[in-house]
């Protein structure tokens, strides 16, 4: 019987699932725990599965380079790490990715509060971006020195955008 | 007089939940909206819809003059504006009674008197109701610099014209101050088109008491119990309950007469509601009057039974109140507001498309929603996507049956906040009723969620995995296995590039 291995990243945590078809059900392995799963249909949005015991419901989404998983009111990001990932951001999702910083949103730069050559401390305030109305402080992740500035007041930025770039102090 | 056709000039779960109330009085509904909003739940509730400008507010649903065209050319007879957007501008109420057409909302010079923070401060005072110990006045940097000495921090600084939390800040001591007044006016310009700022001294440890008034044309105003929203994150109400756990009947009693007093005092017709700050000894300090429906009203409706649109509606048609009264609640009702937003990120408002949304349900369940999968949510407006509530016999089952509520409900797309509403629920704070206005920032709740990934989600994904490797399998066991897959709704592969 041929097996499958999904082999995924949560965080800094590795987990590995192994899946194999058995009888018309699905055995999934993970961390030494193997389940027995069969569908038990879907109901108003939510796909059900049983695992010959409980009934555990909840929506999952695939995409190739993660899978995205909706259960008791909260959602985990599972990236595949067999998948190569596709350029694109490195940096955190709350803009202050290690060597920059970024519009964590789509929205307007209110105040640059820094300029190139500036030395900025560890939490300081380097741009106000406003965006769905509230204001949000983008602040740098650790003492850094400006090295350049790529947004001036008043622009819009899309998410993602590169606005500041900081050498962190060695 | 008799309504016929009212446009709801709003936008969300809100023009979604008056809509619904205009059809079970077998009155029309008419929507206005933005290009955002062509394909939004509130065009498709609405019995006829007018396209009135693009996506930015001030150029659609904060634009009075197209709102009222809009109104005129669909044959309305009443505005209904909702909160939030045009619902507190008196000039916008004034342009439609001299459009003709009723404003469902209190008279012109009670939005006036209650709109500008510092004149609604006079006015209670005038009506022997305390306001928060503050300023308003002249409000140039150096005078408010004074007065917030005089005071003595911490301070808030708040916009004149404000509502809602934006325009507010809360300034621990003087070095902050310049900062929170430059940013305080920014936003308040922004969101109310005037930067006009006060002061209050910051009172704490309180609760966030508000109470429910409806006023009718025949000189009454009953207080429809309290609602408690001392949940707060940056002033954004979270979690809210009808009645509060902290208020026994004399002081609803006190309250009660407090806020039919000054609506009385400011010629108040309507639905209102009077927050009021509350001290643990009972003292209570006059905070503002929000002169329109709130957000948060479906907890008193729930405790109620009482519909508050409705009787919006009915006393815009000049009928007079009929409740028993003191109203008595039936139970207790709690609230969680759903926000785009990422709590791990310093709740950054999240955009993005909602990719599945499933809603819960159940016995004293009410979801209050105007979003639905497939839709984008944009940065153009508040991120408020819904608002889950239950009623049960008592606090410790309605929260229990909001929890449930809030575990049954999966959208996928933007982040939201679901995660920390059940931290919220499970907090002590909450268990106990220790709620205070600055539990949630100054305390922070734990989280309940156990570290690593449970395998529950893991089974979910590796389903999720081998259905998404069907189309290239023959294996026929799994044929059988996924036989339904085509028809599950709970479940979907975005294909590459379409998860942006």
């Amino acid at each position: 019987m041929s097996e499958t291995r999904h082999p995924l990243r949560h965080g800094d945590l590795d987990l590995d699932l192994v899946c194999r078809h058995v009888q018309g059900a699905l055995e999934v392995t993970a961390g030494g725990d193997m389940s027995r799963l069969t569908s038990a249909g879907d109901e108003a949005g939510r796909l059900v599965l049983s695992d010959g015991e409980r009934m555990i419901s909840g929506a999952v989404e695939v995409h190739d380079e993660r899978v995205v998983v909706s259960w008791r009111g909260r959602s985990w990001v599972l990236e595949r790490r067999d998948v190569q990932a596709r350029g694109g951001s490195t940096g955190s999702s709350d803009g202050t990715g290690s060597g920059h910083i970024e519009a964590p949103m789509t929205g307007t730069v209110i105040e640059v509060c820094c300029e190139a050559g500036d030395a900025v401390a560890a939490g300081a305030t380097v741009v106000v971006v406003e965006a769905m109305k509230m204001e949000h402080r983008l602040v740098a992740p650790a003492a850094s020195s400006v090295t350049e500035v790529e947004c001036a007041a008043g622009d819009q930025v899309d998410i993602g955008q590169i606005l500041v770039r900081l050498e962190p102090d060695a | 007089m008799s309504l016929r056709r009212v446009l709801v000039a709003n936008r969300g779960e809100i023009a979604c939940r008056v809509m619904r109330t205009l059809r079970a009085r077998g009155l029309e509904s008419a929507a206005v909206f933005s290009e955002a909003d062509a394909d939004a739940p509130h065009v498709r509730l609405a019995d006829r819809a007018q396209l009135i400008g693009p996506a930015p507010a001030p150029l659609s649903y904060l634009d009075a003059d197209k709102v009222l065209a809009a109104a005129r050319d669909m044959g309305c007879d009443a505005v209904h504006p909702g909160y939030g957007f045009l619902s507190e501008n008196a000039a916008f109420a004034e342009a439609c009674a001299d459009a003709g057409m009723t404003f469902i909302g209190p008279p012109v010079a009670a939005i006036r008197a209650m709109g500008d923070k510092a004149q609604a401060r006079r006015a209670a005072l005038d009506a022997g109701v305390s306001p928060v110990p503050g300023y308003a006045g002249d409000d140039d940097d150096g005078i408010l610099a004074r007065e917030a000495e005089r005071i003595g921090y911490p301070v808030l600084v708040k916009a004149a014209l404000g509502g809602g939390g934006k325009g507010m800040r809360l300034v621990e001591g003087a070095g902050g101050l310049a900062d929170a007044i430059r940013a305080a006016r920014r936003e308040a310009q922004a969101a109310f088109g005037d930067g006009s700022l006060l002061l209050e001294r910051y009172v704490h440890p309180a609760r966030h008491i508000e109470v429910q008034l409806l006023a009718d044309t025949h000189g009454r105003a009953i207080p429809v119990l309290e609602r408690e929203c001392s949940l707060q994150r940056r002033h954004q109400k979270v979690v809210e309950e009808c009645p509060s756990s902290a208020i026994d009947d004399p002081l609803r009693e006190r309250l009660g007469d407090a806020a039919a007093r000054l609506a009385l005092a400011v010629g108040y017709i309507g639905a209102g509601t009077v927050e009021f700050l509350v001290e643990e000894d009972g003292s209570f300090w006059f905070l503002e009057m929000n002169t329109r429906l709130q957000v948060e009203h479906g907890v008193t409706e729930m405790v109620t039974g009482e519909d508050l649109v409705a009787w919006q509606l009915r006393i815009a048609d000049g009928e007079a109140l009929d409740l028993p009264t003191p109203v008595t609640p039936r139970g207790w009702a709690v609230e969680a507001r759903v926000y785009a937003e990422d709590p791990s990120a310093g709740f950054l408002p999240q955009a993005g498309t909602i990719t599945h949304l499933a809603l819960p349900t159940g016995p004293g369940v009410r979801v209050d929603v105007g979003v639905r999968g497939g839709q984008e949510i944009t940065p153009h407006y508040d991120p408020m996507l819904m608002k889950v509530l239950a009623h049960g016999s008592d606090r410790v089952a309605a929260t229990g049956r909001l929890r449930a509520a809030l575990e049954d409900l999966h959208l996928l797309g933007p982040k939201t906040n679901v995660g920390y509403l059940l931290d919220v629920l499970a907090s002590d704070a909450w268990t106990t009723g220790q709620t205070f206005t600055h539990t949630l920032e100054a305390d922070g709740v734990a989280s309940t969620s156990a570290d690593g990934v449970p395998p529950e989600v893991l089974m979910l994904a590796a389903w999720g995995l081998e259905m998404r490797r069907r189309p290239e399998s023959t294996d026929a066991a799994r044929g059988d296995v996924y036989s339904a897959f085509d028809r599950l709704s709970g479940f979907r592969i975005v294909p590459r590039g379409g998860d942006a």
